[in-house]
């Protein structure tokens, strides 16, 4: 996909007193772990760049905000009350596949089931159950062709409804087995990452442009997390070679208009990712009613293209590791 | 204005009707202040802002809304 003219990266808004750099707020060049903290969308209205955010919500184009309204609404529902009878688990594996199916029943794409660790919890928040229900939806391809454009913004906050109301139908349908379950709908979560927990729940990789890339959907889809404390067999992270594409592809890092993606990974609280300029992704962000140019033109959401590509990677793997055992081999031979 | 943000854990869980009926009430009385104040403040905002973008100025987020 190419995105043709995308408005220049220059601004009409800006801030009289600049706030705290978000990349420092992010920890990037940190070498110690910490909770993330929040900057940009935070309802407490103590994060440095809530006056960017008040602004970004007052020029959002209605298409956007109703969808966001409606989300509101729905999750009222994302919490409730637990049915008193309580459905036993002896089988966890069987809970977990019982679970996925509802989830995709309910229109989910992408589901994994993973602990709820420290790295994924919003510093100063807290979540009391244990494991975390990651769910995906995608986004239709044909509306999101048009970033930079508040058509493309639409389809975003259409997706972040959808996706939440397969969350509550499923934390619903949990609480009525008898076990608490909470839905975390995006994009109003606070206390939660779903990145990370979805990357742990082995629903994709994080890739350059600091979203997480699916092998079926690319990063053409949104997350949602059901956090409950159902028994349930928990998923292992893919490895379906995004790091090797995005070590040698640079699309995302070409066509971002802010230049905010690092073409390396960098360290962001004691670790090596890949990481978005904050200070430079925003404010585009704000310009454009979300942009999401990078997950587009990302090579992994072209339909069909992600098999393709993890296949030729798989392949290239397999072909270097037998080059490497075959040198081995002739290296010992006396 | 609060146009989009929720809170989590803003909707306990709560069991009885009337206490339900409550919750959503409130909600729905939000839902209508937001949308009030993005048809009056926010079209204020959006005007102001596409008046300094046309005379090539810089709208200060922390200093005019």
């Amino acid at each position: 996909m190419k995105v043709n003219d995308p408005p220049a990266p220059t601004y009409a808004f800006g801030y009289e007193s600049p706030p705290t750099s978000g990349n420092e707020i992010n920890g990037l060049g940190r070498k110690d772990k910490a909770r993330a903290r929040h900057i940009f969308h935070d309802p407490s209205e103590n994060a440095a760049w809530t006056a960017l955010d008040e602004f970004f919500s007052r020029i959002a184009v209605w298409g956007t905000v109703r969808h966001i309204l409606a989300n509101i609404w729905q999750l009222r529902r994302q919490n409730g009350p637990v049915s008193t009878h309580r459905v036993e688990v002896d089988d966890p594996c069987a809970m977990a596949e019982r679970i996925k199916t509802k989830a995709q029943d309910f229109g989910a794409k992408l589901v994994g089931i993973t602990e709820i660790s420290d790295e994924a919890i919003y510093d100063g928040r807290e979540i009391p159950y244990r494991y975390a229900i990651c769910i995906g939806a995608p986004m239709k391809r044909e509306e999101m062709l048009h970033v930079p454009h508040e058509r493309a913004g639409i389809e975003v906050m259409r997706s972040y409804r959808e996706v939440s109301r397969i969350a509550i139908k499923l934390a619903e349908e949990i609480r009525a087995m008898g076990w608490p379950a909470y839905a975390y709908g995006n994009p109003n979560s606070t206390d939660i990452l779903h990145i990370p927990l979805a990357i742990k729940a082995g629903l994709g990789q994080l890739g350059k442009h600091g979203s997480m890339i699916s092998e079926e959907f690319g990063s053409n889809f949104r997350l949602c997390t059901v956090a409950t404390n159902l028994p349930l067999t928990m998923d292992d992270p893919v490895d379906i070679g995004v790091d090797d594409v995005c070590l040698h592809c640079q699309r995302c890092v070409i066509d971002c208009p802010a230049d905010a993606i690092f073409p390396e990974k960098q360290l962001v609280r004691g670790e090596k990712k890949w990481y978005v300029d904050f200070d430079k992704c925003i404010p585009y962000f704000v310009k454009t009613d979300g942009c999401a140019i990078c997950i587009e033109v990302c090579p992994f959401s072209e339909p069909g293209r992600g098999p393709w590509l993890v296949e030729r990677v798989m392949a290239t793997r397999k072909k270097r590791t037998s080059m490497h055992n075959n040198g081995s081999t002739q290296g010992n031979d006396p | 204005m609060r146009t989009v943000r929720t809170i989590d854990r803003q909707f306990v869980a709560e069991d009885s009707l009337f206490q339900r009926l409550q919750r959503d009430g409130r909600l729905l009385l939000r839902i209508a202040s937001m949308m009030l104040s993005y048809f009056t403040i926010g079209a204020r905002t959006r005007r102001l802002y596409a008046a300094k973008q046309g005379r090539k100025e810089i709208f200060l987020v922390d200093k005019e809304l």
